[in-house]
């Protein structure tokens, strides 16, 4: 059985990358294993909790339900591109994404497994609509399980974002992170 | 010391940002140099000898470095601890691999070491195991009984590994001048913790001689270390153990597991880092199940609706080998099935009992939500059968603050004498009340049964064990610069221990919380921890953590005497500096500084540099409580449930941080109601378990939780607690599960279905409970 | 746990795709959304998994003349989206999986899964969809009543693949659907799902009526006693017309652990399922869910 690997051409977080991949290679093989972008969790590997939520083409996808072949030539972003780390060294004081920032404020997570998962989910939302309503709101929590905080809190959380617009605008946070990505089907 | 700043602030948790940007380390994001990888090969069979373990095709796959078996590791690596049983039943250990016999389906029953996952993976696939099935034991009744289909341990002779025994008053007496006598057999079903991260190890020997680094989803890192220490005949300190980030625990990872024996066993054996990583289908049938149980309850009632006596006979459905905490949840459910009532007459005795299923051992709640579901269930059948009031009759029966301390007469495994501490549950059950709207519950009722609905209200008021001991560890140090670091035993998995801990020790120190680091997880950083379990990270690790604060300040003031030449007695702490009344001052840094050794030592503070470490041992358990209320509607004609109405008001004594203690009481709420309303581990007849993914066994969703929850808190200090803190973590589980199904109970009960289970309440069950009901008696 | 091994190819055309899958051992990958989970515990072993997500011959969602043609790799969330989605469909996709999982997964890939308790396949039925496949025999249209055969089984056989699915307008001049299920959880796959269109005349009489429940039989079941009661009634008195019929009653499959409630509570998410359908028909002509 052959299993030759293809060469594949994508752009992670910004920056292209080559890679030789197996058939079997999952996508959120080659980005935790392959790449070291180990924010991206996998909790069941059947594509039900949500916790390996990435966009691709800047629509939330199931990293491991994705063959990292069928990614060849598009864009992936990970949990790694949002907010902005500026290390412990300078206070790790980095911009945090609005949603990020709203989910400490309303203690959003608490082991953290499934948080980066529901928070690129709620990056795409808040890129196509700033101020989604309630039935949008729920509509993404139907795709993340969560075990520890009962819900309530992220809800709040996204909401509050909701509410206050700020990843809307062009002076908003979301317009200078804004990835190159058309969010249509190719 | 004065009210805190801190303590008793939503504060925002330190843990959150580098878990927001992605950058936490649970075990699987851990990797290490010339890794190998684990497969664990397992039983297909729920009760079989081994006939013969095929390793060679195995061995020769591409990649395969090693094949371990049961009879290869031999007596090198003992059998896994039970630490809370006691006496015969020990025979019922499990070992790291089966040998001679399989005892459920998911038993390891060989371990595959190759150079990558895949080829683990296809290795362990190429193993055949010969097996010849022997009679399965899946029901606990007939497991117990005295003619089961077959033993799991001959030599025991029974099924039964243990008893716990209750013994209060003279319940004879009390039943024989009972006015009337209730009784019901309450089944409760098997489901488990499922936390959103599986389990994962990787066992780095260090290349420091015999040390070995064993990285482990792990709820008690230092217990750990104790037993891989007695398992495999190591030295503790060759063995560091380090719990990194570990998404979610709820019980099921304060147990050991041999995957953390296989590889620490193969990394020293080989020289190379092992890591294993435990996939969700793997996750069913090798981690710990839950709850299972059979309690017969007997309860004797005077005239005026006292509750005399209570019996319990009761079955725990304990699977293959007795856990790490096997006899736990006996325990617990026997030992606090009275709850909040008076009942001076109480016997139990609660048998824990071996099956061919996955070992089952604590899950949030313990043995709580079993026994107060029990005990509630019974309280309202007793009130609708006799006409009282329930919630007077609730009231009438029990204890009261005047009553505290309460010597209850029973006693819990590990944490020792039941005795109820403090507590105001009459004054909880009328504050929940009031959140839930009772008394206008007539006009919701009027109304849901105008739209064709039935109508339920569920009460669950209850008492749980927390903060046990037997101690936690707490060691403070500042450090020149005026930082403070906290090392802690507790090793929390999402509590947010470490922002309470130093919302504690800063407020201690009056200082900034941003100049305090928390650190734990690790048993290098601090030798001598015990963890996070039973709902005893912030009241007992931030005793400990704040009375070691308070040495060092303390000592800080000894110091700064010296400093400011100053009878310290006369220096005030204020703002993180000594202050004299000249008016000079020392701050903590410059103490820190002076107190280290490469200055002249100062007297009568017992050694150089600003640090204290304290062991905080705990007198007693402290107790809990809290009052959930439930409404709901059912659709008759379908069995459809909907909550429309949830309260709760809790009581963890001295409240940290209420935005934390509010998080843990929604999240167990989700628990409770996931357990009650569809979460269910399902076994076919040969033992197989037919749950293995997040598709068949469903979790709650946000879509699942009640709109509205009213929460209220009460605040009953712990005498027994230096700050009157007790725990938080499990009551909202507790408490859900016994309201819920009381009120599905309640909604049921004027069509004459009596409910005596935990459910699952889903709409198929529910329907059939009431066309049950409908049908003539033959 | 890792995925099996398994070649890998990239089509260019449907030509192509059918010439590699009619070799053995062959799948065809679309959305990956039921496959690769299979794949993921170790359910299904092919060998060579033929990618057709790229194909563009299989990418046109066109509104045509009597139809509205859904190509197999349009995305469930792209066909949610689109103006001329029957509203019926719409509803259903809404339940079917998540948003992530919708922006993969395609409606011939769900079709072609036949989870006898899945939402799609009813809708299908209820809308009289056609599906469009192509194999080594050259094209052939299957509508859907009679493409689901058991559960996990429909009339797709080795080496065809699908090129779309075509889904009638409908001529009728009102016409209202609707969907309505039990779930043991929310968004969970249902125990018993029920579509029901209605179309009617001008003056609100019955002109046809198209009532399909899942999660009974193991493929969508016509209850045809209960479109007979609605036909030439006025869709006001759909509820009375109904609860005053025969009811339909089927075997349960033996192959669903529910089947036997599903039929319990067949007439109960029948009426719920007739009562929006047929206020939606009333209402001002304009099907709106």
């Amino acid at each position: 059985m052959t299993q030759a690997a293809h060469p594949i051409r994508l752009t992670i977080n910004g920056e292209t990358v080559a890679w030789q991949a197996r058939p079997r290679l999952l996508l959120s093989e080659l980005l935790r294993d392959g790449l070291g972008l180990t924010g991206t969790h996998v909790g069941c590997g059947t594509g039900v909790c949500g916790s390996c939520t990435v966009l691709l083409d800047g629509q939330p996808v199931r990293a491991c339900l994705l063959l990292a072949v069928q990614a060849d030539g598009s864009s992936v972003e990970t949990i790694e591109s949002v907010g902005e780390s500026a290390g412990e060294s300078a206070g790790g004081a980095g911009r945090l994404h609005p949603v990020q920032e709203a989910f400490q404020a309303h203690h959003a997570l608490q082991c953290g497994f499934c948080t980066p998962g529901i928070v690129m989910s709620a990056v795409a939302l808040f890129r196509a609509t700033p101020r989604p309503d309630r039935a949008a709101i729920e509509t993404l929590l139907e795709g993340h399980l969560c075990r520890c905080t009962g819900y309530r809190n992220i809800a709040a959380a996204l909401a509050s974002v909701a509410e206050s617009g700020a990843c809307g605008g062009a002076g908003s946070y979301g317009a200078s992170r804004r990835a190159a990505s058309t969010g249509e089907e190719s | 010391m004065a009210a805190g700043r801190l303590v008793g602030s939503p504060v925002a948790r330190r843990e959150d940002r580098r878990l927001l940007l992605g950058q936490a380390r649970f075990v699987a994001d851990i990797a290490a140099p010339r890794m190998l990888h684990m497969a664990i090969v397992r039983s297909t069979r729920a009760h079989a000898t081994l006939e013969g373990i095929e390793t060679g095709p195995a061995l020769a796959m591409p990649g395969v470095v090693r094949v371990f078996t049961g009879e290869a590791l031999g007596d090198a690596v003992g059998p896994l601890p039970s630490i809370d049983l006691v006496g015969d039943g020990k025979i019922a250990l499990q070992r790291a691999l089966a040998s001679g016999k399989v005892r459920f389906v998911g038993e390891p029953v060989a371990a595959v070491i190759a150079d990558d996952p895949h080829r683990a993976e296809q290795a362990a696939l190429a193993v055949s195991v010969g097996y010849r099935d022997l009679p399965v034991v899946l029901d606990l009744e007939a497991a117990a009984g005295t003619a089961p289909p077959a033993l799991l341990y001959e030599a025991l002779g029974s099924n039964v590994i243990h008893t716990c025994r209750q013994d209060v008053g003279d319940v004879e007496a009390a039943f024989a001048r009972a006015h009337r006598v209730f009784e019901d057999t309450f089944r409760i079903h098997r489901y488990l913790a499922a936390p959103m991260e599986t389990r994962g190890v990787l066992a780095d020997p260090t290349g420091q001689g015999e040390r070995i680094t064993l990285y482990s989803s792990t709820q008690f890192p230092h217990l750990v270390r104790g037993f891989l220490a007695g398992v495999l005949g190591l030295a503790e300190s060759d063995i560091r153990v380090v719990a990194p980030d570990v998404g979610g625990g709820f019980g099921a990872k304060c147990e050991f597991y041999p995957e953390e024996v296989l590889a620490v066993h193969a990394a020293r054996e080989l020289r190379r880092p092992v890591r294993w990583i435990e996939s969700r289908r793997e996750h069913f049938v090798a981690t710990t199940h839950a709850r299972e149980q059979l309690h017969r309850v007997r309860a004797a009632v005077d005239e005026a609706g006292m509750v005399t006596a209570v019996t319990l006979h009761s079955l725990t459905s304990n699977g293959a080998a007795a856990a790490t905490l096997s006899v736990t949840p006996a325990s617990i459910s026997s030992a606090m099935l009275r709850g909040p009532y008076r009942i001076p007459h109480y016997r139990a005795r609660s048998h824990s009992v071996v099956t061919n299923k996955t070992p089952l051992a604590v899950y949030r709640g313990a043995g709580h939500p079993q026994a107060t579901l029990c005990m509630e269930l019974t309280m309202d059948r007793i009130a609708r059968e006799m006409g009282f009031d329930r919630v007077e009759l609730r009231r009438r029966n029990m204890l009261t603050t005047a009553d505290m301390p309460s010597d209850r007469g029973t006693a819990i495994v590990l944490a020792g004498k039941v005795v109820y501490d403090s507590g105001d549950y009459a004054g909880c059950l009328d504050r929940a009340l009031v959140l839930a709207g009772w008394p206008e519950r007539e006009a919701r009722a009027a109304s849901a049964r105008a739209r064709g609905r039935l109508f339920g209200t569920g009460i669950a008021c209850f008492v749980e064990e927390t903060a046990i001991g037997p101690y936690e560890t707490g060691h403070v140090r500042v450090s020149g610069s005026g930082r403070v670091t906290v090392l802690t035993g507790a090793s929390p998995h999402g509590q947010g221990t470490a922002t309470a801990i130093a919302q504690l020790v800063a407020d201690e120190l009056a200082i900034d919380i941003d100049q305090v680091r928390v650190q734990h997880g690790d048993t290098d950083l601090l030798p001598d921890g015990i963890g996070t379990f039973a709902s005893r990270g912030g009241a007992i690790a931030g005793a400990a953590a704040r009375l070691a604060a308070r040495k060092v300040r303390e000592k800080a003031l000894l110091v700064a005497g010296e400093m400011l030449q100053a009878d310290p007695g006369t220096l005030v702490w204020a703002e993180g500096e000594a202050r004299a009344p000249s008016g000079a001052s020392a701050t903590l840094a410059a103490i820190a500084a002076r107190a280290t050794a490469w200055n002249p030592p100062v007297d009568g503070t017992g050694g150089f540099n600003l640090a204290c470490e304290v062991q905080h041992q705990v007198p007693g358990i402290a107790f809990a409580n809290a009052t959930h209320v439930c409404e709901l509607e059912i659709d008759p004609q379908t069995g459809e449930l909907d909550i429309t109405g949830y309260a709760v008001v809790h009581d963890c004594g001295t409240v940290i941080n209420p935005m934390i203690v509010e998080g843990q009481v929604i999240g167990g709420i989700a628990q409770g109601l996931g357990g009650t309303l569809f979460e269910a581990l399902r076994y076919d007849e040969d033992g197989t378990l037919l749950t293995r993914s997040f598709g068949d066994y469903l979790l709650p969703t946000a879509a699942d939780m009640p709109r509205d929850i009213r929460t209220g808190h009460m605040e009953s200090p712990s005498p027994l607690n230096p700050f009157g803190m007790k725990g938080a973590g499990e009551g909202g589980t507790t408490g859900s599960v016994a309201a819920i199904a009381g009120a599905v109970a309640d909604a049921l009960a004027p069509l004459g279905v009596r409910v005596a289970s935990d459910g699952p309440f889903t709409p198929p069950h529910v329907l059939g409970l009431i066309k049950s009901a409908a049908e003539p008696v033959a | 746990m890792t995925l099996p091994d398994f070649a890998y190819v990239r089509p260019d055309t449907v030509e192509q795709a059918l010439a590699l899958l009619a070799e053995d051992g062959a799948m065809a990958l679309a959305g990956g959304q039921s496959l690769v989970a299979l794949l993921a515990e170790r359910q299904v072993a092919p060998r060579t998994l033929v990618d057709l997500g790229r194909l563009a011959e299989l990418r046109h969602l066109e509104t045509q003349a009597d139809c509205l043609w859904v190509g197999a790799g349009v995305s469930l969330a792209t066909l949610a989206a689109a103006a001329s989605v029957p509203p019926l469909l719409r509803e259903a996709i809404a339940s079917v999986g998540s948003p992530p999982v919708r922006n993969r997964a395609t409606l011939a890939g769900n079709l072609i899964r036949a989870n006898p308790t899945s939402e799609l396949p009813v809708a299908a039925v209820a809308l009289g969809a056609r599906l469009v496949l192509c194999g080594p025999a050259g094209r052939r249209e299957v509508p859907a009543d009679g493409f689901f055969l058991a559960p996990y089984i429909t009339a797709l056989v080795a080496g065809e693949l699908v090129l779309g699915v075509s889904l009638p307008h409908s001529p009728a001049p009102c016409t209202g659907s609707a969907f309505a299920e039990i779930a043991l959880r929310a968004g969970a796959p249902p125990l018993i799902a029920v579509a029901a269109c209605i179309e009617t005349d001008q003056t609100g009489i019955v002109t046809a009526a198209r009532l399909v429940a899942g999660g009974i039989t193991g493929v969508p079941q016509r209850c045809p006693r209960a479109e007979a009661a609605l036909l030439g009634r006025p869709v006001a008195e759909a509820v009375s017309a109904l609860a005053g019929a025969a009811q339909d009653r089927f075997v349960p499959s033996p192959e669903l652990e529910h089947a036997a409630y599903a039929g319990e509570v067949l007439p109960v998410v029948l009426r719920r399922a007739v009562t929006a359908a047929a206020a939606r028909a009333s209402g001002n002509g304009a099907d709106s869910p």
